[in-house]
C-alpha cells in the first residue's frame, strides 16, 4: 500500500517526467490511430450520406429519351430496387453552365441546408454558394422547350449527392464544364419523354461504398441493364420509327385531301372568271349596238327634222307667195280680215236693205260673193300660216325631245362604257389573282411534298438511340474522393508505426532514467523486505497510470479530433456532411495492448536489472560509467587541434551511447518526416510542371461530334483560329497488369511530324521520340507495369474486350495516365480503319476560351478537354497535400520538441551533480549552458543529417506507397525542402534549449557537496 | 584590517511556517596565508559557514568581508566571478568530471581563470604528475581527491575551500591529503579553510574556529600547529 502511496508522491515530485511519457504515449497514440482510422470514417460518412439522401447506383440517360415503356421494363429486372425516372436540361444562366433537374423525392434525394422545399412551380433550390434565399432567376427562352415556367424564386439551398466535388464534370453548354445545378418541380417539364432514370440494386443500401461487397451487388443489375440496353434501345427506335412514318402517311394523305380540293376551288375560280370574260364581251358588244343605233337614229332623226324644216320652209314660201298674191305682208293678214268682215258686213247690212233682186243687189251680192271668196282665201292663208307655224313649234319641240333621248342614251351609253372599263380592271386583277393563288398554291404543294420526302430521308438514316449507362463512379467527384481517402491510408502505413516507435523509444528512456535515479530507493525496499513483485508493481503502477491517462488522451483525441483535421483538409474540395468520427474498439485494445505490454516490458527489465545488485549495492550510489578514451582521440592532428571545450563535448558526447542513438533516432525520425512531408509536396508539384509544363504542351483538344465523321474543310476551316492543330483518334483500352484493368488512352495522329506541337515525347534519358509506322510509343509507367521494352509486343482490348497487339518501338516519359500514341497509318494496319475523332490544338492563351466557346458553338465538336481543368486537379492534390504536410509538419513539431525536450531534461538530470559543480568552479550560466548544448548542437545536427538521408528514403517509399495505378510519381525532394526542414530542426532544437536555459539556472550549487541525489 | 573578516553573519531558512535558524551572529577573522579549521558536529551550521564563505549562498544578516571586499553584497554574477577568480573548492566527493582524464578535470578550471597555473604542473605538485591521463574511475579516493586539490589549485585562488576533504578517504590516505593542504597552505602562503567534524584535524590549523548549534562557540588560535605527520591520529 504503501509502495503506492509513494507512487503518488513520485508523481507530484516529478510532474514533468510524468506529464511527458503521457504526452509521448498521447502523441504516440493520437497520431497512430487517428491516420488509421481516418480513411475508414471518411469512407463511412460518405456512404452514410448516399443512404441517407438515397444516391443512385445507376444512372441511365437516352439520346431519345426514355419513355413509361422502357421504365416500365427496368421495374422488371430482378436486381432492381427503385426506378426513378426523372428530367433534367442544361442551360446557361447568367453565364454558367446550369444543370437543372426536376426535383425527386425518393432518390438522390437533396440535403436542405437553409430554407424549405420545394411547394410550386415558381420555386426553385440552388447550389451552396450560388444565389441567395429569396433571389428571382429567370431562365433563358430556350428554357421553354423544356418547362413551362422559367421564373423561380430561391426557396431553398442545398447540396446533392450527386455532386460531392467541387469540379461537377462536363456540359453540353457554355464551356463543357458544368458550373453549378438546380432543382425545380418535376411538374413544370413539358417534356413528352423522361430524360434520365436513376435506378437502385436490391441490397445496395446495406453494403458500404466503394467497398467490393458493393461494387459486387451493383455488378448483378449491371449485367441486367446491359442485357437490356440493346433491346430497349431497339424498341424505342422502333417506337419512334413507327411513329414518324405514321406521321409522314398523315401528312401525305392531309397533302392529297388538301390538292384534291384546292385544285377544284381553282377549276371553279377559272371558270367564274372566263364567265365573267364573256359577260363583259356581251356587254361590249351590247355596248356598241347601242353606240350604232343611236347614231343611226341621230341621223335619221335630223335628216326627218330637215325635211319637215323643208316642208316648213316650202309651205312658208307658198305662203309668202299667197302673201306676194294678195300683195300682203303676213302682218296685215289680221287687219284685212278684220277690213273683209268689216265690208261683208257692210255689204250683208247693204244687202238687207236692198233687194236681192236689183242688181245693185246683184252687183252687191256679186261682190259680197268675192268678198268672202277673198275673205276665205285670207283665211285659208291665215289657217295656213297658223299650221306652218304650228308646224315650226313641233319641230322645235321635237328637236328638243330628240336631244333629250339622244344626250341621255348617250349618257348611259358612256355609264355603260364605264361599266365596261371597270369589269374589265376588275376581271384582269381577279385574274391576276388568281395566278398568283395558284402559284403559290403550287409551290406550297411543292414544298409540303419535299418536307415529306426530307421526312422520309430523315426517317431512312434514323439513327438507332443509344442508352448510356453511367454508375456511382461517373458522378463528379466520387472516385477521386476514394482515391484521397486510399492515400491517407498509405501515409497511415508509414507514419503513425513510426510515432510509436519514437514514442517507445522516449518511453523506456524515461523509465530507464527514473529506476536509475531510484536504485537508492529501490534498494532501501528490497532491505526492508519487499517482495522483488512488489517494487516492479509500484514502478508498474506509475507507468500504467501515466500510460492509461497517455492513451485515454490520445485515443481520444486520435478518434475524435485528428481525422476531422484530415478530413477538412480533404473536405475543403468536396461538399460533403460532417465528417462521423468514430471509436475504433478493436484498435484501441491493439493499441492498449501493445503500449501497456511495451511500457510493462521496459519497466520490468530495467528494474529487474538492478535486482541482481546487492541491497547494499543499490545503496550506494551507482559507480560513475568509466571514462573512455573516444575514437577520435587516436586521431591525433584532429584530436589537438580541437579546443579544449570540444574535447570535453566530444568526450561527454561518446559518454552516454544510449543517450546518442535516443538522440539520433528521435531527431533523425522527426526530420525525416518532415523532409518526407516537404518531398510529398516536391513530387506532386514537379509530376505536374513535367507533365503539363515540359511532356503535354497542347492546350485542349476538342472532340468531333458524332456527325462531323470526317475531316472536312468546314471543319478545318473553324481551326483558322487556332495556332497549330492535328487531327487524332482518340480512344480508350484496357490493360492488364497486376490482375487489374487498368484505362489507358490510344491517340492515333494524323500527321506524326506535327505531334511535336502538342506532346514532347521524349525517353526517360532526354532523347526525343518520334512515331513510325512499325510501332507504338508506350508511357513509361505503363512499359514498367506491362514490363514490356522496346520491340516487345503487347496486348490492349477495347471495350467488347477484343485484343489487339501492339509492338512496342519507343518509350516515353509520362507521369499521369496511360497513354499509347501511335501513326494513323500503324493504327489502320492494326484496326483495320482509319478515323478521326478529335483535334489536338495549341492556342494563344488569351484566346483558349473565346475560340474553345466558338467550336463548340459550330456544332461540328462535341466537347473539348483543356488541359487547365487537368492542371487544375492537380492543383487541387497539391492545395490538399499542403494541407497534409501541415499536419504532419504540427505533429512532427510537438514530436521533435517532445523528444527534444525528454532527451535534453533526461541529459540534465544525469548530470546535475556534474553542473552544479561547474557552477561550483564559477562557470557562468551561458558557459553551463554552452557545455550542456554543445552536445545537444552536435547529436541535432548529426541527428538532422542523418534524419535528412533517412527522409529520402522514407519519401521514397511513401511515395511508392502513395503512387496509383495512373500516376508515377517523381520522387525528387527539392534542395530548398532540405533547407527548410534543416532550419525547422534547428529552430525546434533553440527553441528546447532556451527552455533547458532555465532549467540549468535552477539547479541548486549545494546539491554538489552531497554525495547521493 | 584582516584578510577575511566575517561580522554578525546569520542565515535563516524558511521551510514553511518554520524558521530555521542555520547559523546565528557568527564573527570570526582570518588572515592571508592561514590555515583555519571549522569544527563542528554534524549540523551545527558550519556547511552553511562554508557556503557563504564559498560565494554559493548569501547571508540573511552580516558581512564578509574578502580581501577588502563584501562577499554578502555581492550580486550573482559577482558571486560567480568570486567563486570563478577567488575559490578553489574541494569538495568531500571529489566531484570529478568522470569522462574527463586527470588533466582534464584541472583544466576545466584553470581555462576559465585569469592567471591559471599550469594544469600538469599542478598535477604534479599534487603528486600526480604521471597518472595525468588517466580517468576518475582509474584512480584512488586519495587519487582522486588529489586531482580535486590540484583542481582548485591550478586557479590559482585566494581563497582554498576544503569541504570535510577527508571524509570519504580512510585515514591513510586522508593524511597524506591533509599533510597535502598544509603544505600548500605554507609553501605558497595559500589561505586555507578546511571544514570538519574531526577534532584530531583542528590540530593541524593556524587557527580552529569551533561552532556549535549555529554559533561560534571558541575560537582558538595555535602559535604552533603540529605537523599532519605529527599528529596523533
Amino acid at each position: 500500500m504503501y509502495l503506492f502511496k509513494n507512487s503518488f508522491i513520485k508523481i507530484r515530485k516529478s510532474l514533468g517526467r510524468f506529464f511527458s511519457l503521457i504526452f509521448i504515449v498521447a502523441l504516440g497514440s493520437a497520431f497512430f490511430a487517428g491516420v488509421r482510422e481516418t480513411s475508414s470514417d471518411m469512407i463511412r460518412t460518405v456512404d452514410n450520406y448516399h443512404d441517407e439522401y438515397s444516391l443512385m447506383d445507376y444512372r441511365i440517360v437516352s439520346t431519345m429519351g426514355l419513355t413509361e415503356d422502357d421504365i416500365a421494363s427496368l421495374k422488371e429486372l430482378d436486381n432492381v430496387d427503385k426506378v426513378v425516372p426523372g428530367y433534367s436540361f442544361e442551360t446557361v444562366l447568367d453565364g454558367n453552365a446550369t444543370k437543372i433537374y426536376g426535383c425527386l423525392n425518393d432518390i438522390n434525394r437533396v440535403s436542405i441546408i437553409e430554407g424549405r422545399g420545394l411547394q410550386n412551380e415558381n420555386e426553385v433550390l440552388v447550389e451552396r454558394g450560388t444565389y441567395a434565399l429569396g433571389d428571382t432567376i429567370t431562365l433563358e427562352s430556350d428554357a421553354l422547350d423544356f418547362v413551362k415556367n422559367t421564373t423561380f424564386t430561391v426557396v431553398g439551398i442545398v447540396d446533392s449527392p450527386m455532386y460531392i466535388y467541387e469540379n461537377k464534370g462536363i456540359s453540353t453548354v457554355s464551356d463543357g464544364k458544368l458550373d453549378t445545378f438546380m432543382y425545380i418541380l418535376p411538374s413544370n417539364f413539358t417534356l413528352e419523354y423522361y430524360t434520365e432514370v436513376y435506378l437502385t440494386a436490391k441490397d445496395s443500401v446495406s453494403k458500404t461504398a466503394y467497398q467490393d461487397d458493393y461494387k459486387e451487388t451493383i455488378s448483378y443489375l449491371n449485367d441486367e441493364l446491359v442485357e437490356l440496353k440493346p433491346i430497349r434501345e431497339t424498341a424505342r427506335y422502333e417506337e419512334i420509327l413507327a411513329e414518324a412514318m405514321k406521321e409522314i402517311y398523315d401528312a401525305e394523305e392531309e397533302l392529297n385531301k388538301q390538292k384534291l380540293e384546292n385544285d377544284q376551288k381553282f377549276v371553279d375560280a377559272k371558270k367564274e372568271l372566263d364567265n365573267s370574260q364573256a359577260l363583259l364581251e356581251q356587254g361590249w358588244a351590247d355596248y356598241n349596238n347601242g353606240v350604232s343605233t343611236l347614231e343611226n337614229t341621230r341621223i335619221s332623226m335630223e335628216k326627218t327634222f330637215s325635211d319637215t324644216e323643208a316642208q316648213l320652209d316650202a309651205g312658208e314660201k307658198k305662203l309668202k307667195d299667197s302673201l306676194n298674191a294678195y300683195g300682203i305682208t303676213l302682218d296685215q293678214i289680221a287687219g284685212l280680215i278684220e277690213q273683209i268682215n268689216t265690208q261683208i258686213e257692210a255689204l250683208n247690212q247693204l244687202l238687207a236693205t236692198l233687194d236681192p233682186s236689183s242688181d245693185e243687189y246683184k252687183s252687191y251680192s256679186g261682190q259680197l260673193q268675192t268678198l268672202q271668196t277673198s275673205l276665205e282665201g285670207v283665211k285659208e292663208i291665215q289657217n295656213a300660216q297658223i299650221t306652218l307655224e304650228n308646224g315650226r313649234k313641233e319641230l322645235e319641240a321635237g328637236k328638243a325631245t330628240w336631244n333629250q333621248q339622244y344626250n341621255s342614251s348617250l349618257s348611259s351609253l358612256n355609264e355603260a362604257h364605264q361599266e365596261l372599263l371597270n369589269g374589265e380592271a376588275e376581271l384582269s386583277a381577279g385574274r391576276a389573282s388568281y395566278e398568283s393563288g395558284y402559284a403559290t398554291y403550287l409551290a406550297e404543294i411543292a414544298q409540303a411534298e419535299q418536307k415529306i420526302l426530307d421526312a422520309r430521308e430523315e426517317v431512312a438514316n434514323l439513327e438507332k438511340p443509344v442508352w448510356y449507362l453511367f454508375d456511382r463512379e461517373d458522378n463528379p467527384g466520387y472516385t477521386t474522393f476514394i482515391d484521397s481517402a486510399t492515400k491517407v491510408d498509405s501515409i497511415a502505413a508509414v507514419f503513425p508505426i513510426f510515432f510509436i516507435l519514437v514514442a517507445f523509444l522516449m518511453g523506456m528512456n524515461t523509465m530507464t532514467r527514473m529506476i536509475e535515479e531510484e536504485r537508492g530507493e529501490i534498494g532501501l525496499f528490497i532491505s526492508l523486505g519487499y517482495s522483488k513483485a512488489k517494487i516492479i508493481c509500484s514502478y508498474l503502477f506509475y507507468v500504467f497510470l501515466a500510460t492509461t491517462i497517455g492513451l485515454a488522451l490520445g485515443l481520444t483525441v486520435g478518434y475524435l479530433i485528428v481525422p476531422i483535421i484530415i478530413y477538412r483538409v480533404y473536405v475543403s474540395m468536396f461538399v460533403l456532411p460532417d465528417l462521423e468520427v468514430s471509436f475504433n474498439l478493436i484498435m484501441s485494445l491493439i493499441i492498449a495492448v501493445v503500449c501497456f505490454g511495451a511500457m510493462s516490458l521496459v519497466t520490468y527489465l530495467t528494474a529487474n536489472r538492478n535486482f541482481k545488485y546487492m541491497p547494499a549495492n543499490l545503496l550506494r550510489p551507482e559507480a560513475p560509467k568509466m571514462g573512455k578514451k573516444v575514437f577520435l582521440e587516436r586521431i591525433r592532428f584532429l584530436w589537438k587541434r580541437l579546443s579544449f571545450t570540444w574535447k570535453v563535448t566530444v568526450r561527454n558526447l561518446f559518454r552516454y551511447k544510449k543517450r546518442i542513438v535516443m538522440t539520433l533516432i528521435g531527431i533523425s525520425g522527426c526530420t525525416a518526416l518532415l523532409l518526407t512531408g516537404f518531398g510529398i509536396q516536391d513530387s506532386i508539384g514537379s509530376l505536374m510542371d513535367k507533365q503539363f509544363g515540359d511532356i503535354e504542351v497542347y492546350d485542349a483538344i476538342f472532340f468531333l461530334d458524332e456527325e462531323t465523321s470526317e475531316v472536312s474543310d468546314e471543319v478545318t476551316s473553324l481551326l483558322s483560329d487556332v495556332e497549330h492543330y492535328g487531327f487524332l483518334n482518340m480512344e480508350t483500352f484496357t490493360f492488364n497488369a497486376n490482375n487489374k484493368n487498368i484505362d489507358i488512352y490510344l491517340m492515333a495522329f494524323q500527321d506524326v511530324t506535327s505531334v511535336s506541337n502538342f506532346l514532347h515525347l521524349r525517353s526517360t534519358d532526354g532523347t526525343s521520340l518520334t512515331l513510325d509506322n512499325n510501332g507504338v510509343i508506350l508511357s513509361s509507367k505503363t512499359a514498367d507495369m506491362l514490363n514490356v521494352s522496346v520491340g516487345d509486343t503487347f496486348g490492349i482490348r477495347n471495350s467488347e474486350n477484343e485484343l489487339f497487339v501492339l509492338k512496342v518501338s519507343g518509350i516515353s516519359e509520362n507521369y499521369v495516365n496511360h497513354y499509347v500514341y501511335m501513326s494513323d497509318v500503324y493504327y489502320e494496319q492494326i484496326f483495320g480503319k482509319k478515323s478521326y475523332n478529335a483535334v489536338m490544338t495549341t492556342m494563344d492563351d488569351s484566346k483558349i476560351s473565346e475560340v474553345g466557346n466558338s467550336l463548340l458553338d459550330s456544332g461540328y465538336f462535341s466537347s473539348v478537354q483543356y488541359i487547365t481543368d487537368s492542371m487544375d486537379m492537380f492543383q487541387d492534390i497539391i492545395r490538399s497535400m499542403n494541407d497534409i504536410v501541415l499536419l504532419i509538419l504540427g505533429f512532427s513539431t510537438f514530436l521533435a520538441i517532445t523528444v527534444l525536450y525528454n532527451l535534453t531534461t533526461i541529459n540534465i538530470s544525469e548530470r546535475t551533480r556534474e553542473i552544479a559543480t561547474l557552477k561550483v568552479l564559477g562557470f557562468h550560466d551561458k558557459e553551463v549552458s554552452a557545455y550542456v548544448y554543445r552536445e545537444t548542437l552536435v547529436l541535432t545536427i548529426f541527428g538532422i543529417l542523418l534524419g535528412l538521408g533517412l527522409g529520402v528514403l522514407l519519401n521514397q517509399f511513401v511515395m511508392t506507397v502513395a503512387e496509383t495505378d495512373e500516376i508515377f510519381f517523381v520522387k525528387d525532394i527539392y534542395a530548398l525542402s532540405y533547407l527548410y526542414t534543416f532550419l525547422i530542426m534547428t529552430l525546434f532544437t533553440i527553441v528546447v534549449q532556451f527552455i533547458t536555459y532555465f532549467i540549468l539556472r535552477k539547479i541548486n550549487m549545494i546539491d554538489s557537496l552531497k554525495s547521493v541525489e | 584590517m584582516a584578510f577575511i573578516d566575517v561580522k554578525k553573519l546569520s542565515k535563516t531558512y524558511q521551510m514553511g511556517e518554520v524558521t530555521i535558524k542555520a547559523i546565528e551572529n557568527i564573527s570570526f577573522s582570518i588572515d592571508e596565508g592561514e590555515l583555519v579549521v571549522i569544527l563542528g558536529p554534524s549540523g551545527a551550521g558550519k556547511t552553511t559557514v562554508l557556503n557563504i564563505l564559498g560565494g554559493m549562498d548569501t547571508p540573511t544578516s552580516g558581512s564578509v568581508i574578502v580581501d577588502g571586499k563584501d562577499v554578502s553584497k555581492f550580486n550573482k554574477k559577482a558571486l560567480t566571478d568570486y567563486r570563478r577568480y577567488d575559490i578553489g573548492f574541494v569538495f568531500q566527493f571529489y566531484n570529478l568530471v568522470g569522462n574527463l582524464t586527470a588533466l582534464e578535470n584541472v583544466s576545466l578550471a584553470s581555462q576559465i581563470c585569469k592567471h591559471p597555473k599550469d594544469s600538469l604542473e599542478t598535477l604534479k605538485q599534487v603528486g600526480l604528475g604521471d597518472r595525468s591521463g588517466h580517468f576518475p574511475a582509474q584512480l584512488s579516493g586519495g587519487e582522486q581527491q588529489r586531482v580535486s586539490i590540484a583542481r582548485a589549485l591550478a586557479k590559482n585562488p585566494k581563497i582554498l575551500l576544503c569541504d570535510e576533504p577527508t571524509g570519504a578517504l580512510d585515514s591513510k590516505t586522508g593524511r597524506m591529503i591533509l599533510e597535502l593542504l598544509q603544505d600548500t597552505c605554507h609553501k605558497e602562503h595559500m589561505t586555507t579553510i578546511i571544514i570538519t567534524h574531526n577534532a584530531v584535524i583542528s590540530e593541524m590549523a593556524d587557527k580552529v574556529i569551533k561552532i556549535k548549534n549555529g554559533q561560534v562557540d571558541d575560537i582558538l588560535i595555535q602559535k604552533n600547529p603540529k605537523l599532519v605527520k605529527d599528529i596523533d591520529w
